[in-house]
Formats: structure tokens, C-alpha cells, sequence
């Protein structure tokens, strides 16, 4: 029963690594870094959830 | 008869008293004791690890004594490792608290106080505190099969309002959830409620994985959607009017100041509640921290020892070492204005970003920060910590 409010979400490489470290992004008000790849971490999950939904999309990294 | 055995002649001088010294040494078998004959104060200690919940004492609130009850996600606001939920409500406000008001032999309690109430539960909301259990943590409760092991839930509870509550037991392995009533007698008194888990036969076990295995849930209001089929103290397939069965008082969400309170969360295998298992602030602390941790505050405070040098100009790539290894990649984010500084210079960052290194997850506690800022000189070496306004930074891998 998640009911994240989840918005802005951007993924960020830095320069030192191969592929996105991690996703920018705003849950419930709050920006926080979710890291890429662990579907354990329930907020990663959650929006790999609505990727695949289509009811979020994650704009590239800058 | 053993030699020194009541003989005879003292039988007959109806000497019948046995002492001691009148049972040979050896001669009590395992056979001679009744079931539960033993128990944990004729032992004299207390068995260990016996309990499943972790902060059952409230004793941890790395998160503040206070916080706010959110009226969309269940979040954690205050006791760690104790979520509250006030799903769809409307016009409800509340918090949830550690406090030092508890039962004797405890010192905090975890306390949900409705500051707006809700005019009317309508059928899609739900206000409950929920517990939720690794799953690996219980895959010896044997669910799914026949040697399902029943274990026995214990808590104190205090409210100022009577009636008829719920407890909702749930496997988010394999969905199945058991509910279970208690009855609140006295307003504004703490009460401690045993209630028997009977191990599930069906359905499946909990994976053998980090994520959420048992969840159990402290119903304080409920809707249509999650109340209105009585409860049958077994075990079924989840159902949403089955959530809090037919009974469950809504007066917690309803009642303006209303008050629900609880501490000494156990749940243990067998079915006697046996004496809280207490254990010291340090061992609840780095049991709660595989779930979250929270480091920094004041002005200068330092964020979780962050150590680096500056890659380039603008990002300083910091490493440090977390108390415990997390359960998962933990979701990063902080409060306030963190910084990096050189021992003369602070930099403050405009953002901040942390995870495990690539290839360490689950094994080591390393934990990689990453700093953005302008100004920095190449390679510099770099501490981090928060500027004159203070900082906090989370680290949250949270069931």
C-alpha cells in the first residue's frame, strides 16, 4: 500500500563511474538520492514500479 | 531404592516428608516433568534473543522523540523501527512520539496523539503502527508447512480510549495474514495483552532475503475497505475487510486529544509470553541502525566521519565507515547546509549524495559521499561537516 508522492526525478553520474550512480528525486517532499540497482531499497523499487508503469519517467543525467 | 531413599522403618514411623537428600543424584528424569514445568524464573536467568521485534522498549528515536504522523505513506517519525499510517485521511493531524510515560521496568513508550481528528473513517482509510520483520530474520517459523511454529506477541498498551482493537498479523512473503482482538479495559492505564500467533500452515515461508518478511500492525481506525468480516483467529489469504475484522473501535482517529500508547513489544516462539527481554541502549541501537541512521545536528557537527579529497573542482569524493552493515542500499538525504573544509576553509555544498561502494553491498560497511561545490583545489583533502547552521544527513534502508 505505498502511496509515495514521488516527483523530479533525475538520474546522476559522476565522472569516476561507469554507469548512473544513483537518481535524484523528491518523495514525499523530500530530495534524497536513491541509489540505482537494489530493488531491497524500497523507495529504488517503488519507482522502477511506476517507470515500468509509465506513470514516471527519469530524466537523464547532466 | 537409592541408598539414600527414605527406608523403610522411616516409612513406618510415618516419617513421609521427602527432603532433598532423599532423591538420589541423577534420579529426576526429563520424563517426570509436566510440560512447562520449568520456567523462566525457576531458571533463575533469562533465555536470550528471544525476542523477534527489534526496539520493543521504544528505547531508540534516532529520528527525534517527535514527529509527525503522515497522513499519506506510512513513515517512520519518531521510534525507530515503529511506523505509523494514516492512510487517506482527510482531515486527521497527529503525531507520534517517544515519551517517558511507561509501565513499570520500562522507560519510554511510543505515543500516537490525534491533534485534528478525523471527521468520519471513510471506507479507504487506515491508521495503524506497524512493525515490520526482515524476512530472513524469521524463515525458522517454518510457515507453509506443517512444523509452522506458533510464538506468542506480548505488549503493553495504554489509551484513553476503551473498546475493541485488532492486531494484523501479515507474511508479505506469501500474503497471508492472521488478526487477532484485544480489548482495552481501563482509560488512561497501561495494560499488557498476550496474544498467540499460531504458526502458518499454509501459504508459503518467508524468503530467506533482506526484505519484509512479518509485518504486524497495530490497527487504531479502520474503513470499509480494511474492516467489516469478524475475525477467525485463523490464518488466510489477505483480505481487505479482513484487515481489522468486524470490531475494531475508530475512536483513536475520531476523538480530538485521543490517546494510544504502547512499549515491551515481544514476539518470541512458543506460546508463553515469557519476562520482556531488555537489552541495552548500545545493542538496540546497532540493531535499528541496519535500518537507518541519522548522524550529524548542531553547528560544526560532523556527518558520519566523512573523509576525501577533491576529484575535481566542484565534487570532493568522500568515504567513511557506517556502525553496522545496512540491510540494503540505503536511500541518501539530508537536512541543513552540509560541507567539506580543509582545516581553513569550508565549502559549502549544494548537494550531497552517499551509497555503498560497487561490490560491497551487504558485506562491508563502507559508505561512499560525494560532495558538490565550486571553488575546490584539486586533490585537496577534505572533511565533512555541517556549516554554521547545522546538518543532518539520513541514511534510510527501511522495510
Amino acid at each position: 500500500m505505498e502511496k509515495m508522492n514521488i516527483t523530479s526525478a533525475q538520474y546522476v553520474q559522476y565522472p569516476f563511474d561507469q554507469s548512473p550512480s544513483g537518481i535524484q528525486v523528491t518523495i514525499d517532499g523530500e530530495n534524497v538520492f536513491v541509489p540505482v540497482g537494489d530493488m531491497g531499497n524500497r523507495h529504488y523499487a517503488e519507482i522502477m514500479r511506476r517507470v515500468d508503469a509509465g506513470e514516471l519517467t527519469i530524466a537523464d543525467a547532466e | 531404592m537409592a541408598s539414600n531413599s527414605k527406608n523403610l522403618a522411616e516409612l513406618l514411623n510415618s516419617d513421609v516428608t521427602l527432603t532433598a537428600t532423599d532423591i538420589a543424584n541423577g534420579a529426576v528424569t526429563t520424563d517426570k516433568l509436566a510440560d512447562g514445568a520449568i520456567t523462566g524464573g525457576k531458571m533463575g536467568i533469562q533465555l536470550g534473543r528471544r525476542n523477534l521485534i527489534i526496539n520493543g522498549a521504544m528505547q531508540v528515536a534516532q529520528r527525534g522523540t517527535s514527529g509527525s504522523i503522515s497522513t499519506g505513506n506510512p513513515n517512520y517519525g519518531s521510534v525507530d523501527r515503529f511506523k505509523t499510517e494514516a492512510y487517506d485521511a482527510d482531515q486527521f493531524v497527529g503525531t507520534w512520539a517517544q515519551v517517558t510515560d511507561a509501565p513499570t521496568g520500562f522507560s519510554y513508550s511510543g505515543k500516537w496523539t490525534t491533534t485534528t481528528a478525523e471527521t468520519a473513517i471513510d471506507a479507504s482509510e487506515l491508521f495503524d503502527v506497524r512493525h515490520v520483520i526482515e524476512a530472513q530474520n524469521v524463515t525458522h517459523l517454518e510457515y507453509g508447512s506443517s512444523d509452522a511454529k506458533t510464538c506468542t506477541l506480548s505488549f503493553y498498551v495504554k489509551s484513553s480510549v476503551t473498546g475493541t482493537f485488532t492486531v494484523n498479523v501479515y507474511n508479505m512473503d506469501s500474503s497471508r495474514q492472521l488478526v487477532k482482538e484485544y480489548t482495552i479495559s481501563s482509560a488512561n492505564s497501561w495494560e499488557k495483552k498476550v496474544i498467540t500467533v499460531i504458526g502458518d500452515t499454509g501459504g508459503s515461508n518467508f524468503g530467506n532475503d533482506n526484505g519484509p518478511g512479518l509485518q504486524i500492525t497495530w490497527n487504531l481506525a479502520a474503513g470499509s475497505a480494511y474492516s467489516g468480516t469478524p475475525v477467525t483467529g485463523s490464518w488466510a489469504a489477505y483480505s481487505g475487510p479482513a484487515w481489522s475484522g468486524a470490531n475494531q473501535s475508530n475512536a483513536v482517529g475520531t476523538t480530538l486529544n485521543a490517546t494510544w500508547q504502547i512499549t515491551g513489544v515481544q514476539l518470541e516462539v512458543g506460546d508463553t509470553a515469557t519476562p520482556f527481554e531488555h537489552l541495552s541502549y548500545g545493542e538496540e541501537l546497532r540493531a535499528c541502525q541496519r535500518y537507518y541512521i541519522q548522524g550529524g545536528g548542531p553547528a560544526y557537527a560532523d556527518l558520519l566521519g566523512g573523509q576525501g579529497f577533491n576529484i575535481t573542482t566542484t565534487l570532493c569524493s568522500m568515504k567513511t565507515y557506517l556502525p553496522v552493515v545496512m540491510r540494503a542500499q540505503p536511500t541518501f538525504s539530508y537536512t541543513g547546509t552540509p560541507r567539506v573544509q580543509n582545516g581553513q576553509s569550508g565549502f559549502n555544498l549544494s548537494n550531497l549524495t552517499g551509497g555503498f561502494p560497487s561490490g560491497n553491498e551487504g558485506r562491508l560497511n563502507m559508505f561512499n559521499m560525494t560532495g558538490t561545490t565550486s571553488g575546490l583545489t584539486l586533490y585537496q583533502p577534505m572533511n565533512l561537516d555541517a556549516n554554521a547552521g547545522g546538518g543532518v544527513v539520513k541514511v534510510d534502508a527501511e522495510l
